[in-house]
């Protein structure tokens, strides 16, 4: 299809053609030359209303201004040459027309050659033309013309018989050919816009124009030989013309439209290979990403095996080490004990050394496994009430022989009312002791140690100032780090595992403290500091037992709980609580904002054996906090039900990424505003619920939802401003939403149950 | 004479056990792995049993389930004495109901005072 349409006819042809037309014309001159002059006539008529109806109904897809412009101005070119045809001499169709043929003949070359010029203006000043001015402007001229030539005879006369033309038809005749040679030099410099075929024919076209007008410059009568000729050069200066038309107007249109389509089929086609290339790339994207993740995953387990051979790793140690200090530290007891006869002097102290180096590998082990543990966040703290004085005062006790021996004095001091803190008394120990020894180690005969113990905001400090050897602050990293005591300039006499320091740090930032010393240098002393917070609540979740089986008595229970309540699990907070209701020690109330509220219900709850189970299935049959969906909790409206295990889901998520560690990667923060958003909408749902089955106790319990809203903002605000730690928040939201699902949900189930069978949601 | 069954498979260690408690007057009846231990019990049932807890064969915490299935040995009291002293070891352990459990490196007047307290109640 696409060959049908680009081929042209070859010139030879037009030619060929034209000169078939000339030789019929001029045949038929031989025979009446009224009849050739009619039907020249004609078929310029035809040609021209064809050049019209060509541009017109193309208008749309021709891109040139001048031949759509050319096309419309032919149709009224038509006109006046149709009524120059009809108004000819010895037709005499319109009385008294005899000489209006020649008016007619002029007036439509002026519009004709006019017309392609004003197209070439308009073809330079790029100017879109409104078909309707176009139209309605010819159609004034037109009739205008028409007129003065055909009613009001004001047109300058052009003929008068006998005398031939007027100097008025002689002088347009070269003003028409004037106007065809600017057409002609306008035509080359516009030669780009054109085809070269369209250009060809149009030169053509114009130069036979020219030489048809100049023969009508000729004659005398209107059947003159100059006539014919001037008509012969008309059809040709049409007919070429109209190819020109035909050309531009139909097949370099078409031709462009397939340019374009083709254009936009490559254009498509390389889309689609783009898309293709995308779609494999995306498809090894995902491959890679699959591969990425398989890795990671490896990677994890990887990690988890490490980990877990970490952990026997060290066991096995652990227990192959204490297996021949057994032997060691036993025998060397026994031998100082003499159980089986006297040892000389020698022989005791040399058994001494013995137990004492034995006891000094044990505290190294212990020290290096302790590290290993912090390594691996298997360390954990054991939460218990501590009084400062007390621990500072074992912690001296400890090495107050050592003092003795080198008469180093120890001076304390303790400000009023120090708070009891939070934390593990052991480990807290292990690192004034520490400290201390260290104090004591470095500080010569006849020196002196300060401690004094003091709180200030929510913190406690403590200072162990010593008279000793000091520290050279470059050293400062060095006294940190495992394995790098400071030894060189010292040399033995000051022996220490150098685990002591590096370990105490963990401890303390364990619990969430911080430790640094200050030295004014060599030999000018030592001071120590650890600060520690004064923790609200428990920080360090760990497992235990706390609500024992169903036999489990009273009485038992508050000794589980007495027991247990120091283990650091976040239920610990309420064991605390509980354990104050219970009475069952003094437990200072600040302990936790909202502990109150949860050992109160948890106490409550535990009394009623069928809150227990609820409880129990809650909190998984291992009691590892774990948040399980039981039916136990159903309020048996699916609606609400499914929120309450979304809410649990969400806190869960929060849960596992807190316990794991994980709080930094952005995604807690993610959940909480999960979490609140949820549980906007949950509230919403509940309180159109209560409205609908009229809940009595709805203003009761839309109070507890808004003190929920103002609470959670605020717990996660202080979260995100860092006030409170990320185990605090949990423990306020996982109290929140086993207080709301097992306790206030509980209320209206138990309403609803009450009016069962009245209506059916 | 109270008689102490001491289930032990280091050498030295045994030595160590058992010269302490007969130096404080106890029978000793000595074995280095669980299935010796239970022909002894055939002929014999101590007082007290000291079972250290990794042996060879079956371990302590088998031997002490196999014990308890036995209404004969229903009474006889079991302390652990085993080098195993990480959290997961003293978290296993809790499950069981031990009489005590010392940890090596035993401390000597501890030792003697756990077994003493166990024996004479």
């Amino acid at each position: 299809m696409n060959a049908a349409i680009r081929k042209e006819e070859p010139y030879n042809q037009i030619f060929f053609k034209i000169i078939l037309l000339l030789l019929a014309f001029g045949s038929v001159s031989l025979y009446n030359y009224l009849l050739f002059h009619t039907l020249v006539e004609l078929f310029c008529v035809i040609l021209a209303f064809n050049i019209f109806l060509i541009g017109w109904n193309h208008r749309n897809i021709i891109a040139n201004n001048f031949i759509y412009f050319i096309s419309i101005a032919y149709l009224f070119i038509g006109i006046l040459d149709t009524f120059h045809t009809i108004t000819y001499q010895g037709m005499n169709i319109i009385q008294n027309s005899s000489f209006k043929a020649t008016e007619l003949w002029i007036s439509s070359r002026y519009m004709e050659s006019i017309s392609i010029l004003i197209a070439f203006i308009l073809m330079f000043i790029k100017k879109n033309m409104k078909n309707f001015w176009v139209i309605f402007i010819y159609t004034i001229v037109t009739v205008t013309l028409l007129t003065s030539i055909l009613l009001i005879n004001t047109f300058p006369v052009c003929y008068i018989p006998g005398k031939g033309l007027t100097t008025f038809k002689i002088t347009s005749e070269y003003i028409i050919c004037c106007i065809y040679f600017v057409n002609i030099l306008l035509l080359i410099l516009f030669r780009r816009k054109f085809t070269g075929k369209t250009f060809i024919l149009l030169l053509i076209s114009f130069i036979a124009m020219i030489c048809a007008e100049l023969s009508f410059t000729f004659y005398i009568s209107v059947y003159g030989t100059s006539i014919l000729v001037g008509d012969l050069f008309k059809v040709i200066a049409v007919y070429f013309y109209y190819k020109a038309i035909v050309i531009t107007g139909i097949f370099t249109p078409y031709t462009e439209l397939i340019d374009k389509t083709l254009e936009q089929n490559n254009e498509l086609k390389d889309s689609n290979n783009k898309l293709i290339a995308r779609e494999i790339a995306l498809n090894k994207t995902d491959k890679m990403l699959k591969i990425l993740v398989e890795k990671l995953k490896f990677a994890k387990s990887e990690a988890d095996k490490s980990n877990a051979a970490k952990s026997k790793f060290l066991a096995n140690m652990s227990h192959e080490l204490r297996t021949p200090l057994n032997s060691i530290i036993g025998f060397s007891q026994v031998l100082n004990e003499q159980m089986f006869g006297n040892l000389n002097e020698k022989q005791k102290e040399y058994s001494n050394y013995i137990l004492s180096s034995g006891n000094h590998l044990l505290s190294l082990i212990n020290d290096i496994l302790d590290i290993a543990k912090t390594d691996s966040g298997k360390l954990k703290l054991f939460i218990s009430k501590i009084n400062l004085r007390e621990l500072i005062d074992n912690s001296l006790s400890m090495v107050k022989q050592t003092c003795e021996e080198h008469s180093i004095r120890v001076d304390t001091t303790f400000e009023d009312g120090l708070p009891i803190i939070n934390g593990d008394e052991r480990k807290l120990k292990q690192v004034l002791y520490n400290i201390l020894s260290n104090a004591v180690k470095f500080t010569p005969d006849k020196g002196n140690i300060i401690v004094e113990c003091m709180s200030r905001d929510n913190s406690v400090f403590i200072s162990v100032k010593d008279s000793g050897i000091g520290i050279d602050p470059e050293n400062n990293q060095q006294v940190f780090s495992e394995f790098e005591q400071i030894e060189p300039s010292f040399g033995t006499e000051y022996k220490g595992t150098g685990l002591g320091m590096p370990l105490s740090k963990r401890l303390v930032e364990l619990h969430g403290g911080k430790i640094w010393f200050e030295s004014e240098g060599k030999g000018k002393g030592t001071t120590f500091f650890v600060i520690l917070p004064i923790l609200k609540g428990c920080k360090y979740i760990a497992n235990c037992d706390f609500f024992g089986d169903s036999k489990t008595s009273e009485s038992e229970l508050y000794k589980t709980i007495k027991d247990n309540f120091c283990k650091g699990n976040f239920w610990d907070c309420a064991r605390y609580n509980a354990l104050e209701i219970c009475g069952v020690s003094n437990v200072p109330k600040d302990l936790t904002p909202y502990g109150e509220a949860r050992a109160e219900f948890i106490i409550k709850n535990y009394k009623k054996e069928e809150n227990k189970s609820r409880f129990k299935s809650l909190l998984g049959d291992d009691i590892n906090e774990k948040l399980i969906w039981s039916d136990v909790y159903s309020v048996g409206v699916e609606e609400i039900d499914e929120q309450h295990k979304e809410l649990l889901n969400v806190a869960d998520n929060l849960y596992n990424l807190i316990n794991e560690n994980k709080i930094d990667n952005g995604e807690v923060n993610f959940l909480l505003q999960k979490l609140k958003n949820y549980t906007d909408v949950h509230f919403k749902t509940e309180e159109e619920f209560f409205l609908k089955i009229k809940y009595p106790d709805l203003e009761k319990h839309k109070e507890e939802h808004v003190k929920f809203e103002k609470s959670i903002k605020e717990f996660i605000d202080k979260f995100i401003n860092k006030e409170i730690n990320e185990f605090e928040l949990l423990s306020f939201l996982l109290e929140w939403i086993i207080n709301h699902i097992c306790y206030e949900d509980m209320k209206y189930k138990d309403y609803l149950n009450s009016k069962e069978g009245k209506t059916i949601y | 004479m109270k008689k102490i069954l001491i289930i032990e498979d280091n050498l030295i260690n045994m030595q160590l056990e058992s010269d302490i408690l007969i130096h404080d007057g106890y029978k000793v009846i000595k074995a280095f792995n669980a299935g010796e231990a239970f022909k002894l019990l055939e002929n014999d049932t101590p007082d007290l049993i000291l079972l250290d807890i990794q042996l060879p064969g079956m371990n302590g915490y088998e031997f002490f389930d196999k014990l308890k299935s036995d209404e004969k040995y229903k009474n006889v009291k079991v302390v652990v004495v085993t080098a195993q002293a990480t959290l997961d070891n003293k978290k296993e352990i809790r499950k069981y109901s031990f009489d005590d459990v010392l940890y090596k490196p035993i401390m000597l007047n501890k030792f003697r005072d756990t077994v003493k307290k166990l024996i004479d109640t």
